[in-house]
């Protein structure tokens, strides 16, 4: 073999190995981001089905250690969170969040939480909704309803 | 021989751009993952991943249950797995999934008979329930659930 013929292999194998691996590095890239946002996208979901059930058939201790975990789960993912769309998207999930706090609290006697926790949830409601104005009753329907339709999926 | 050239340079090229592809794919695909969130911090980060791709099994997971008891006893094999790598506070999350697919195990059994399972079934789940704070773990209350999670798959 002659040194230009080992030369011509070896660019070959270089221009090869270079070329690929910018194709590789960039559709790794894609892959990982496109994973990221579906386990990211999970999180709310699971947390707040699971927070959903024990509202419906635990006891009242069971059922906010289920809702304030959803609650530290959405803190995290708010903390990560690195665009608005994702971050109303968050309002949406508090919001429920911290109705239903407020509802295992008006079931548990405590007058005073259960008022911190619907303040919290108008809050995070009127986040990107200013001049709405909604009654306490209002949320905690819509949020039964809600749960309503889930059970019937 | 030196017509061949060409033609083999082609064929190195080819090649070494097939191992620096998924080479590179995977190196960078490991990096990507480990360094997410990493606009947090490193600890809150890393709690962040491991929740996430928690979330994320337990959901894709929990998708393909079929309702027949080999199926479900897959799942608990693999939802086994999931809680020993889960952080223990999302453990009640994965405990809730288990009761679910207990009961409906008991209920599969006892619709075939297998009156022995079906109890054993039952009971593993009334024990998941009752540590949730359930307050009824009858028996009654768990064929209804389990008879809820079972109408809900077939009409998935």
């Amino acid at each position: 073999m002659t040194r230009a013929i080992k030369i011509t292999f070896s660019l070959a194998a270089v221009i090869g190995f270079g070329v690929g691996a910018v194709f590789g590095c960039y559709r790794a890239a894609e892959s990982s981001g496109y994973m990221q946002s579906e386990e990211v996208m999970s999180i709310p979901s699971v947390a707040s089905n699971f927070a959903s059930q024990q509202f419906q058939h635990a006891d009242s201790a069971h059922a906010r250690q289920a809702v304030l975990l959803e609650i530290k789960l959405l803190d995290q993912l708010q903390r990560a969170a690195r665009d608005s769309s994702s971050e109303s998207q968050l309002e949406l999930a508090y919001t429920s969040a911290y109705t239903r706090l407020a509802m295992i609290e008006e079931s548990a006697g405590q007058t005073e939480a259960e008022r911190r926790a619907m303040d919290e949830a108008k809050v995070q409601f009127n986040r990107n909704r200013p001049n709405r104005e909604v009654t306490d009753e209002q949320m905690k329907n819509a949020l039964k309803e809600w749960d309503a339709a889930s059970d019937r999926l | 021989m030196k017509r061949a050239v060409p033609y083999v340079a082609l064929v190195i090229c080819i090649g070494c751009g097939y191992l620096g592809y998924f080479g590179a794919a995977r190196i960078a695909y490991q990096y990507k993952q480990s360094t997410s969130f990493s606009s947090l911090g490193k600890q809150d980060a890393e709690q962040l991943r491991e929740t996430a791709q928690m979330t994320s099994a337990f959901a894709l997971s929990s998708l393909l249950i079929q309702n027949n008891p080999s199926s479900i006893q897959n799942h608990v094999t693999s939802l086994a797995k999931i809680r020993s790598k889960a952080p223990p506070e999302l453990w009640p999350i994965l405990d809730l999934r288990l009761a679910k697919d207990y009961a409906m195990m008991a209920r599969l059994e006892q619709q075939i008979g297998d009156s022995r399972a079906a109890t054993e079934h039952r009971q593993s789940s009334e024990v998941l329930l009752r540590s949730l704070g359930w307050q009824d773990v009858s028996e009654n209350a768990v064929t209804d659930l389990a008879d809820a999670e079972l109408r809900s798959r077939m009409k998935r």
